[in-house]
Parts: C-alpha cells; structure tokens; sequence
C-alpha cells in the first residue's frame, strides 16, 4: 500500500514539477532548451508507471498463487487495488448529524486509486505523452532548428496537461476525478489556444471551452445526485452501493451490503428505502455522467468542438485531441462501469450515441481535405466505437481499443504533423502529393498507422474493433454490429484516400516549398515507435490456439482482458443478472466477423486506393452527382450552423439584453446609491470641505441609526 | 506602599522583558533608523535595508516563541490591576504575519523607486521618514494585538493610526493624497473619540481597565440576576468597538477607505488594505475572546445586541463595498470597494462570535479559526493583487482598469497571476479564497444567522462582476498597449502568492490545522492565565469561582 | 453648596462655550470659543481635586494647543476672517443628530447606578506625586508607547511640515 501511495503521489507531481520549474527558470534562463524539465518529468512518471504496472501485476499474480494454496491470509495483495489511498484530507464538510455517522467528522479527502484499469491508462497516456513530448521537440521549431515563439510556454502546459491526466485517472472519488477533468480541460484550452494571435485558434480555444462547460455541467450535476444519493463521493463505496442494490434480488451477501449502507448513511437509514431511491435515480446519474463524458470525448451533439480544436498546434492533437484527453469519457464510463450497467436505459443511450457518432463522424472524415481534420473525424468516429462498445457492455474490449487507439493514431497525428511541418504550415490534401519518396519514414510509419487504423488484419485495431462489432453482433440490437461493419469500410476508405492523396502519386508540392524534408530524429523517433506500437500493442489483447484455420491460431480475450476483469467484474455480473446475452466473455466463435471485417477493410483500402490513383475523376464525379448530399455532408451536417441559429444567437441577443440593462439600470441605481453620502455633502455648494462634512455626518447618523435598530430590538 | 524609596519601585524582571522581545525589536528598528540616517546623509539604501532586517529579526523572534509553544505570557501587571502587555501564541501569529508583510511592502518599495513616477521620487527622497512612519504604524498593529487593557488597547491604535495618516500624505505635492489623509484624520479623530467614549463608559462602570476583569464582572452580574446594564452595557461595548470597526473599514466607519487607498501610493495603499484590517480583527477577536469567554455560561443579553449590530453592519459592510466597486474604473479604488467587502465577510464571523446563544457558542471556534484563515488567504490574495497592480502602475504610469488592457500578452506571467488572484477573491475553488470563505460562511451558518449567509452568496455573485471585468480586460480587451517590463524579483513575489493561493486551497487540511492551532490556543490562553488572575481582582462582587464557566465554555474539540 | 454652585457655572460656561464653537461663523471667534470650552473643563477639574489634570488642561490646551490653532489660521489663511458655512441640509441633519445623541447619552448615563469612590483616597490618589508614581509603575507601559507614539509622530509632521528644497 505504502509503496502504492509513494508512486501514485510522484506520477503526476513530476510533470507538475516540470511545468513549473519550467515557469520559474524556464522562461527566463532555460529558453529552448526548456523541454528538458518536461521531458525528464514525463519520462520519470512513464518509468514510475512501469514500477507501479509490476506492482499491480506482482499483486495480481500473488494472489492468484495463493488462491492455488488456498492461503487467505497471503492473499489481500490485490484487495489493496479496490480500496482508495488517502493522501491527504482535504477539507472537511460538517454536514447536518441527520445524515450518517461518516458525515459528521467528514474530511472530503484527496484520493487516489491504484487499480488495473488505472494501469492501463497511465501506461498508455505515459507512454503516448512521452513520445510526444520528444516530438514536440523537434517539431515546435522552424527548420534552422530555432524555437518557435512560446516554446517554453507549450511545454510547461504539456506539463500541466499530462499532471492533469494523472491526476484524472489516478482519482479515488468523484470529486478528485472532477477536478482532473476540469484541469484537463483547462490545458487543452490552453493548448489549442497556443497560437493565440491567430484568431481561429482563440476561438477555436474558447468554443472547446465553453462546448466542454456543457457537457461538464451536466457532469457535475451527476456528481452532485451521486452525493445526495450515496452521502460519500468515494469510488469504491458508491460502486459497492450500487453493486449491492442490483444484486440485492439475486440474493447473496445481504449482510455485508446493509453494514455498508448503515456505515456510510448512519445507522438509522433504511436498507429498502434506500434501494428504492437508488433504483430510482441511477439511470439518471449514468446518464448525467454520461453527459460529461459526451461533452469531454466529443460524441454527438457535443462533437463540434474536437475538429476546430486541430488549430493547436500537430502534438496537441496527437496527445490531447486524439490519443489520451478525449478518452477520458471512455475511461469515465468504464471507471463507472457499475454504476452504467445498472441501467439498460443509460446503455442503450451510451451505445447509440456512440453508434450515430461512429457512422456520421465517418461520413464527414470521406468529404474533408484538412488531413487534421480527417484525422478528427477518424478520432470521433473511433470514440463512437468505444462507446458503442461500452454501450453493449464490452468494457474491457473499449479500454482494449482505447488503448492501441491511442497508439496508431497519434503516430498518425504526429505523421500529419511531420508533413504539415514539411509543408511549410499546408496541410490541404489537394494541394501536395507523392511525398513518399522525399519523406521515407513518415510514409512509412503513416502507412503503418493507416493499416492499423483502417483494420487491416493482424494489426492492433483489428483485434479490438472487431471485439466491440462482436459484441455489438452479441447484444440486444445487432443493429450496431452492422453500423459498426459499415463505418468499418467508411473508415479503410477514407484513410486511405488520405493516404492515397497526400503520400501517392505524382511528387507535388505546395508553391513556396522546395523540398521536402523528414523532420529530424527527434521526429521521426516517436514515430517509429508509435508504428511498432500501432503494430504490435494489439497482441497483449489476443491469446494463441493452435488449430482453427488462418486466423483461428488468434482467439480474442487475451492477458489484457484477463488483467482487466476484476474491475469491470461486477458490473458483468449485475448485466448477468439482467438476462442480458451480451453478458460474459461470448467473444469466442467469432471467426467468421473476423474474416468479414478482414475482407471490410482490405476491400475499403483497395477501393480508395485505385479510386484516389488511378481514376482521380470518378471520386469528383461522384461528388458533384450526388449534390446536395455532398454538400450536407462536406459541410458537416450543418451542426454548426445550427447551433448559431438555435443557441447562439438567441444567447448573444440575451447578452446583448443584459448588457443594456446593466449598462441602463443598475448603473443608474448604483450612480444614486453611490452618491446618498455626497449628495448630503453637497447640497447648496460643492467643494471637498462640504463632502467631507457629508461623509462624517453620514457616518455619526449611520451609528446612531445602528444603535437605534439595536435598542429597538431590546425594546 | 513604600513609595518614597526608588529602590522600591517595581521593576519589569529581565524574564518580563525577553517575553516582548518582537515589540523591542519594532521600536529599536525605529531607533536605528534614525541614528542611521544621522551617520549615512540620509542614504534610503540604508534604511530599506535596516526595515528589511528588522521585519526578518522581529518576525524570527515572533516565529521562535510561536514555535516554542511556551505558555502565554501576561505581563506589567505590578498591582495586580491586569496585565499591559501579552504575549501569546496569538499574538506571535498576528505579529509574524505583520512581519512578512512589513517585507513585502518594503520589497514593492524597494522595487518602486527604479521607476521614475513622481510619488517614488518621494519615497526616494525622503525614505527614513517614510520608514519611520510606517514601522511605527506596524508597532501599533502589533500592540493591538497583544493587550486587553483598556489604555493600551485606545493607545496601540492610535499607534496605528497616526503614522498612517502621516505615510498616507507622503506625497506632499500631490492634492489626492493629502486630501485623502486629511479625511483619514478627521473621520479617525471621530471614530477614536467614539471608541474613547465607549471605553470611559465601561471603565466608569466596573472600574478597571482590564477587558478580562470586566468580563468576569459582567459575569458575576449576570450570575447575580442585574439586568439593568443590558442597554449600558450594549451601547458601550459597541461604542468601543467603533473605533476597531473604524481600522477594518466597516460600513458606515468605511468613507476614508476608498479616498485613502486611491490617494496614497501603492506601497501604502497594500499595506493599510492587510495590516491595518488584520490588525482589527485581531483586536477584535483579542477582545471577544477576553470578555465573552468568562461569562459564556450566561448568556448575557446584551451581547446579542452587540451581535446584532456588528451582523447588520457585517451585511452592510460587504454589500456597500460590492456595489460601489461594481463602478470603478480606479483599480486602486476598486480594490479599496474590495477590501471592505472582505471585511464584511470577516465581520459576519466576528457578529457569530458575539452571539451568546447556544448556537454561538458552538460555532465560537470554527469561526475564530475561520477567520483566521481568511486572514492569512486574504493576505496572500491583496498582496499579489496589489503588486500586479503596482507593476502595471509602475510601467504605465496609470492605475486605470484599462492599463490591465491586453495584460496577458504584454507580461502573460502576471495576467495569468492576476486571474487567479481575481478567481480567488471571488471564492472560486479550488482556491485559497474559496476554501476561507467556504469555512467563514459554515460557521457563520452553524451560528443560526442564516440571513447573513444569504447575503453573502448575493455578495458574492456581484463580486464576481466586477472582478471578472478586470480580468475580461486582461485577456479579451487588447488595445496594443507596450509590454509590461515587471521586475524579476516582483514577478516571484507575485508568483509565491499565487502559489500560497492554489496551495492553501488544494492543501487545505493541512492549513486548517495551524488555524484551528491558533484558534485553540487562544482559548486556552484566556483559560489558564486570565481567569485566576481575574478571580483574585475582580473583588468580593465576583468572588464566586467563575474558572469552572471559563474551563467549559470554549471546548476545543 | 459653594462648590456646587461653582460646578454648575463652570459647566455652563464649557458648555456654552462649545455651542459658540459649534455656532460660531467665524472661525476665530470659535477658537475663542475653545478657549472658554478649555478653560470651563480645566475649573472642574480643580473643582473635583485634580489639580494636576487642571493645571496640564490649562498648559497644553488652553495655552498651547489653542495658540497653535490660531498662528495656524493666521498664518494660512488669506484673510483672518475666514467665512465657515455648512448648508442647510447639513445644518438641520447635524442638528437632528446631535439632539438624538444628546438624549441617548443623558439617557445611557443615568441608566446605571455609578460606582461612589471613597472621597479621601481618591484624592489622596490624584496627588502629583502617586500620579507620578503610577506612571513609572502601573502605566510604565502605556507611558512608554506613548513615548514612541510622540516621537513617530513628531518625526511625521516634521516631514510634513518642512518645504521642499
């Protein structure tokens, strides 16, 4: 536990400690070379999180040699992960005594969580954080290899974002995990509005800012019902809570549970009745959680903000707005896997959402030209993959995804980035191709990601996108698994008639640009790396049979699931306890998806491939055939525009209404509040002698007028 | 009494005297300032360096014996009449705080002169003065406080007071500043004499100077069923008060405050905005404390008029001081509006720990130490915003809301600063301000005056107005104004409060400890020494054993 | 019945002399007003046995602080008559005021039975010499900062008063 705590605290203080060395020395001594500090923050708290994944492991593993033995005293080791680490109290709230035994001497303490699921995440936001960083290096200078203005400032926010994340996925309750989730909201907004001269990036800042205020609203108000309902904010209890109350029927362990809920709601409070509240207001509690995670992972209709958010410069897209941030809602949904599978309302919402986004996301991604925004709309389409995935109770294939996701398409990002820095700043589709002679190693690492990405077989996405079309096959509404296929083709052709475009053909290149160069080790490095990873990361996730044909030798649920099944554990059993047939690891048999989405993929990447080369016309004549369908989607189905028409302009003619009453009314009332002393003063003449008369009688009448209210209530 | 013999006289013991060695030290600091003078032509080097190291050296013994945890002192007290002088944990605490600020004022001087403004042509010139001045007005606020005797209590702010009137006319040339300290002289004579006035009421009725005797006196009344000085005994005691209401700038006490901080210079303005509040409210808690803690066990009626009339002015005071900055364009000004308001949320506390009810009693404790920490936070808050300000004034020559214009380009290390400061006056959390006012406003709640709490919220919401207009000028208005060139040195002393900031309200647990430190020893001060001590002089009329009401009352959990 | 009679008119020329103060539209006559005002307390402190306060009343207030005041209206003021109206509004809210706080205090004061002090002690008390004694002893410290509080000040208005070379 001790060494638990020791590691959890250090891993998100280092970046911390970075950002803000890098503010106090940085600024003014470091200079360019303030990456350092960043640099040696990150990679500390990647190797801390490598020692804190062994621990987990080594408990794990402990445990399971001594179940063999049936030694239960040796085996608490992996108890320590469902339990909170203190860290500190925080502040105390002294609520009224009528609430809980626990309320009334009831520190709100800093928590954190040390758990599989929190391995997970730290290992990929680390490791992805890591090698952006070294990125950023080289990529936030121009080619003399001089810094970029605000250098030091993009990498003490880098800082703060990664000790934001820490702190995000590290969180022990609700209300740590609230304010991780508003500091990474913060970095990002502080992130995409990097190159704040630039009008669009301020307001592409500020519209993330505020779209997030939203979804964070409702967020809170979640935050707020779990408290009324469950008087605690701390993970663990709730999820107890609620585990107890939906199991509750299913009829084991009663005791254990109504102890919890005497400890925690004081001893007076009834079981029954608080089963009836809880089955009363959970599905409205997943569902306002759910709004944060919307508003944070950009699903539909809270999706408007990621694509303009591509203003903040390539790294900031590649960690923040593709590989690590924006899944914070998957993490959140998973985090509260129990709390959502308690509700079929709440899941089915959380799949369909996920699905819309997944299949609309990808239609836009085949219309756009910005490879940024190609890429933003390949992210949103995959996030609505996940959350699909968790939708229909495959949990631990989302965080699967999540996690070689986050590989493929950073590197892709950061390739994106490689070329737009090659480009002098272009990064329109149509306006460069055939790079892949001048840029070997960000062809090839982009072509990589593009398999991965595109699902091409034995490449890590395949494995974990198949599962959550599997289990979206296996669920309620096997509607999904076929959107799911369906945006699987959309998603091999758009990428890669991206690649086809950008990479292929013709050598062309953007007038002002000679040549075309890679980007220098520190570039090409992570790149390389986040290939192999796009590569390879998928096979923690695949366990090896022999026999079974060509793919047969790969079944799914590998020692990742296998890791992750504790946490998500209870919340399979209470979607069992629902009859539900998604329920359980059903992913075997799935050999025949396997091969269909196999062939999905390679025919989408064929397809774009000789449409974008050989026959450019036909994708334009297409274009123009279809008409107004292209145009609703190229333009994004207008989301924005009507938000202005429905949202904004109605507010802003609010603001406008307030302003003018602030501006007419208050301040005449102000102006005549404010002048009560003087206007005694002045009287007949005017002149200081006569305020400060005023002033002082004001003041002797007002202490007569205070005494006589006084006396007249002893009266 | 043998008193033609001088050897018989009573003299202070050496042991006495090393109790008060932090005041010493202010008053030989005064010394060497002007013996420095005398052998260095004047040199204002010289002299910050010597107030630079008398803070250092008084705050270091202050901080020795608030460490040492030596049991409270209370001393000069040759006839058993009470004692001048003491010196507690409570008192250490209030008079390092000083210390750090005497620090921070004299380090906005010592960056201040490099600028080439009229008013540090002044404080360049004529800078013993001007430290003469203003370490004499930090001796005051210490005695104020470190005394429950009547006297000493009427002297220490009139210590207090009288050199600010004088650091607040510095700028002789200039017409505001002397207008502002003229006004700071009047309304300060008024509200002395009122306080005097008060002061002579209760000295006539019980017949000592001694707060703590009186209060066993009160007591003892009570005890004996008088109820005939309830309205004596309200008007007086508010009368005394007056004078400390006067210091922390309450409504309707509060016309110098915005004239006094616009027109005097910044170094003075921070200042007076944090010691001379502080000061006040220690005071005002010293008092309290002294008198309400040996009678707790009756309620004494006339406390809750006294409670009453600190809670209107309380909800007064904040909402005056809101609406009036909702106006200003004077950032000076606008942070005085400030100040009050702050003052009113500290006041609602101190209304709370007048209020002899049951409820009262209860939340006596968690408000002490709430307002303790609303001290140290606001400190902390007034200091950087100050300083934001004194470095924009001295770049720009202005100290207009619209020299914030664009802050976040032209010195983007200081607007960021500066928000937060702002987001935390306002009472956002995660920060310090929200945390203190979070805790002020509880005890407040717990104390049963609910009305208060409302109003504070409503406060609050204005507040939020007029804070985010400066800091909307920061960062959306930008009319291309040159970047700031803000020292070093300043910006750090900028950054720490910040930093103090964010960490007192993210470590928070750990800073409510020391308050309720504070809090508890102050109680336990009150209970050891003062009421033996007033048992034996409050004479026959109080002769009843009140030690076992003072030993229950204030039950530090 | 002498002393008593004394009382009373000494205490209605203070009084009435403040009134003038107060009244007075000329700023010199006010200050002789003062001088009446001053002169009047210091008679009632000879009356009640206190001679010391007597005598200090009669030095420092009425000898010196009032001359200062009036070389300071001399010698500032352009002309020795200087004119000194509040207005109306001022004039009826002061007067308002001052009658409400006249009646609180009367009715405050008498409120509460006083403490009677032992004639004799007491003036054997306000000898000069256990006056003295007392500020050594009792009041060292109050005698003390009060030193400092002078010395600050006289080092302020020495500032304040010098003119700039």
């Amino acid at each position: 536990m001790e060494n638990l705590k020791t590691l959890a605290i250090l891993i998100p203080i280092l970046p911390l400690l970075g950002m803000l060395l890098v503010g106090a020395v940085g600024l003014r001594f470091l200079k360019d070379k303030s990456h350092w500090l960043v640099i040696t923050g990150v990679g500390g708290s990647l190797v801390l999180a490598c020692l804190i994944l062994g621990d987990v492991v080594s408990r794990v593993s402990r445990d399971e040699a001594a179940s063999h033995v049936a030694n239960a005293e040796s085996a608490v080791g992996s108890a320590a992960l469902s339990k909170s680490i203190p860290i500190y109290d925080w502040f105390v709230v002294e609520a009224d005594p009528a609430h809980g035994a626990m309320q009334s001497a009831g520190w709100l303490q800093m928590t954190f969580r040390v758990d599989q699921l929190t391995c997970v995440m730290l290992m990929t936001v680390l490791a992805v954080s890591f090698m952006v960083v070294l990125y950023s290096k080289g990529y936030m200078r121009d080619h003399h290899g001089h810094a970029e203005r605000g250098y030091e400032r993009f990498f003490a926010f880098l800082g703060l974002f990664v000790f934001s994340m820490c702190m995000l996925v590290l969180a022990g309750n609700f209300l740590v995990l609230y304010l991780g989730w508003e500091l990474v909201g913060l970095s990002s907004y502080l992130l995409i509005g990097h190159y704040y001269q630039k009008p669009e990036a301020a307001l592409a800042a500020r519209k993330a800012f505020i779209v997030n205020r939203i979804g964070d609203f409702g967020f809170a108000l979640g935050i707020w019902l779990i408290y009324l309902t469950f008087r605690t904010l701390d993970h663990q209890t709730v999820f107890d809570l609620v585990a107890g109350v939906f199991n509750y029927d299913a009829g084991h362990n009663h005791q254990a549970f109504e102890s919890l809920v005497h400890t925690t709601l004081g001893a007076q409070a009834s079981v029954m009745d608080f089963k009836v509240l809880v089955e009363s207001r959970i599905t409205w509690i997943a569902l306002l959680l759910f709004c944060g995670a919307m508003g944070k992972s950009a699903q539909f209709p809270l999706h408007v903000w990621l694509p303009d958010a591509m203003e903040g410069p390539t790294p900031v897209s590649a960690l923040i707005h593709a590989a690590t941030m924006v899944t914070a809602g998957v993490y959140l949904v998973a985090r509260c896997s129990v709390i959502f599978a308690s509700s079929e309302i709440a899941m089915w919402f959380v799949a369909a959402i996920g699905a819309a986004t997944a299949f609309f996301a990808a239609t836009i991604a085949m219309t756009q030209f910005d490879m940024k925004r190609i890429l933003a709309y390949s992210t949103l389409s995959q996030l609505g993959y996940m959350f699909m995935g968790l939708g229909v109770g495959a949990f631990d294939s989302s965080v699967f995804h999540l996690y070689t996701h986050a590989f493929f398409k950073a590197c892709l990002f950061l390739g994106a980035g490689s070329v737009m820095h090659a480009m002098g700043g272009v990064i329109d589709i149509r306006r460069f191709s055939g790079l892949r002679k001048q840029m070997p190693v960000t062809h090839l690492t982009f072509l990589i990601a593009s398999l991965a990405l595109a699902g091409f077989p034995l490449l890590s996405a395949f494995w974990s996108k198949d599962e959550i079309i599997h289990a979206a096959f296996q669920s309620n509404v096997p509607m999904f698994g076929w959107i799911g296929l369906v945006t699987a083709l959309l998603t091999a052709f758009y990428t890669f008639r991206m690649v086809a475009m950008a990479f292929w053909g013709p050598l062309r290149l953007p007038q002002g640009v000679e040549h075309a160069h890679e980007g220098g080790i520190w570039m090409n490095g992570p790149l390389v790396f986040l290939s192999i990873g796009a590569v390879l990361a998928g096979y923690v996730g695949v366990h090896f049979v022999s026999g079974g044909g060509f793919l047969g030798v790969f079944q799914p649920d590998g020692v990742f699931h296998e890791f992750l099944a504790p946490v998500i554990a209870s919340a399979k059993g209470i979607l069992a306890g629902h009859g539900a047939e998604h329920a359980g690891a059903a992913h075997a048999g799935g050999h025949g998806l396997m091969y269909a989405s196999s062939g999905i993929a390679i025919l989408g990447i064929l397809s774009a491939s000789y449409l974008y080369l050989k026959r450019p016309t036909i994708p334009w004549a297409i274009a123009a055939a279809s008409g107004s369908l292209y145009r609703l989607v190229y333009n994004k189905y207008y989301v924005d525009e009507i938000y202005d028409a429905v949202f904004v302009q109605p507010l802003r003619r609010m603001g406008r209404l307030c302003f003018a009453i602030d501006r007419n009314f208050i301040n005449a009332i102000l102006y005549v509040l404010g002048n009560i002393p003087r206007a005694i003063g002045f009287g007949v003449r005017s002149g200081q002698q006569g305020a400060m008369q005023g002033y002082a009688l004001g003041m002797v009448i007002g202490l007569v007028a205070l005494i006589w209210i006084v006396l007249n209530g002893i009266g | 009494m043998p008193q033609s013999m001088l050897a018989s006289m009573w003299m202070p013991s050496a042991e006495e005297l090393s109790q008060l060695a932090p005041l010493f030290a202010l008053v030989a600091t005064i010394v060497a300032l002007l013996l420095a003078a005398m052998f260095t032509n004047r040199n204002r080097n010289v002299a910050a360096s010597i107030v630079t190291l008398g803070a250092i050296g008084t705050g270091l013994l202050a901080w020795k014996r608030l460490q040492s945890g030596a049991p409270s002192w209370a001393g000069f007290d040759p006839n058993g009449m009470g004692p001048m002088l003491i010196s507690d944990t409570f008192s250490q605490f209030f008079i390092v705080l000083a210390c750090v600020f005497m620090l921070v004022v004299t380090a906005m001087w010592w960056l201040g002169q490099k600028s080439d403004l009229p008013d540090s042509e002044v404080h360049r010139m004529d800078a013993t003065e001007f430290f003469v001045l203003f370490v004499g007005s930090a001796f005051g606020m210490s005695l104020m406080v470190s005394t429950t005797n009547l006297l000493m209590i009427i002297l220490a702010v009139e210590m207090a007071s009288l050199p600010s009137y004088g650091i607040t006319a510095f700028r002789k040339k200039n017409r505001v500043a002397a207008e502002a300290s003229m006004k700071y002289v009047l309304f300060g004579a008024i509200t002395s004499a009122i306080m005097i006035y008060g002061a002579s009421l209760l000295y006539g009725y019980y017949q000592t100077l001694d707060l703590a005797t009186i209060g066993m006196k009160i007591a003892a009344d009570m005890q004996a069923g008088a109820t005939t000085g309830t309205l004596f005994l309200s008007v007086a005691v508010f009368a005394f008060m007056v004078g400390i209401a006067f210091k922390v700038s309450a409504v309707p006490f509060h016309f110098w405050c915005p004239d006094v901080f616009q027109g005097a210079s910044i170094e003075v303005t921070t200042w007076l905005s944090v010691a001379s509040k502080a000061a006040g409210l220690g005071l005002m808690l010293r008092v309290l404390s002294v008198i309400i803690c040996a009678p707790s066990a009756f309620p004494v009626e006339a406390f809750k008029y006294v409670s009453l009339a600190i809670a209107i002015m309380a909800a007064l005071t904040c909402t005056v001081g809101n609406l009036a900055a909702y106006r200003q364009m004077n950032l000076k000004r606008l942070l005085a509006y400030s100040s009050i308001a702050h003052a009113g949320y500290m006041l609602m506390a101190v209304a709370i720990l007048w209020s002899p009810t049951d409820a009262g009693i209860g939340a006596a404790h968690p408000a002490f130490s709430a307002i303790v920490s609303y001290i140290i936070v606001y400190l902390l808050m007034n200091a950087g915003a100050f300083f934001v300000v004194a470095m924009v004034y001295w770049s720009t020559g202005s100290e207009s809301i619209t020299a914030m214009n664009g802050l976040i380009r032209r010195s983007p290390m200081l607007a960021v600063c500066m928000a937060i400061i702002l987001f935390s006056l306002v009472g956002m959390p995660p920060l310090g301000g929200f945390m203190a006012k979070f805790y002020l406003l509880m005890a407040v709640w717990k104390g049963g005056l609910y009305w208060l709490v409302v109003i504070a919220v409503l406060n609050t919401l204005i507040s939020l107005y007029y804070y985010a207009r400066i800091v909307r000028a920061m960062i959306l208005t930008d009319d291309g104004l040159p970047e700031i060139s803000a020292p070093m040195s300043g910006q750090l002393i900028v950054a720490m409060c910040t930093i103090g900031i964010i960490l007192t309200g993210v470590l928070l647990g750990p800073m409510k400890e020391i308050a309720n430190n504070n809090a508890s020893n102050l109680y336990a001060v009150v209970k050891s020494d003062v009421a033996p001590r007033t048992a034996s002089a409050a004479g026959p009329s109080a002769a009843t054993p009140n030690t076992e009401n003072a030993d229950t009352a204030p039950t530090i959990p | 019945m002498i002393e008593d009679a004394a009382f009373y008119i000494f205490a209605g020329v203070s009084l009435f002399s403040a009134i003038a103060v107060v009244l007075s539209k000329n700023i010199v006559r006010a200050a002789v007003g003062l001088l009446g005002t001053l002169g009047g307390v210091a008679c009632l402190y000879f009356l009640a046995d206190a001679n010391l306060l007597g005598v200090i009343q009669l030095i420092v207030y009425a000898g010196g602080t009032l001359i200062l005041i009036v070389f300071g209206i001399m010698l500032t003021s352009q002309s020795p008559w200087v004119g000194f109206l509040p207005t109306k509004v001022q004039a009826i809210a002061a007067s308002i005021v001052a009658v409400i706080l006249t009646i609180g205090i009367v009715r405050l004061v008498t409120l509460v039975p006083w403490a009677q002090r032992n004639p004799d002690e007491l003036s054997q008390s306000l000898t000069v010499k256990s006056i003295g004694d007392a500020l050594l002893t009792t009041y060292l410290v109050p005698f003390e900062v009060a030193s400092v509080l002078l010395l600050v000040v006289m080092i302020g208005a020495a500032y304040l008063a010098r003119t700039e070379k």
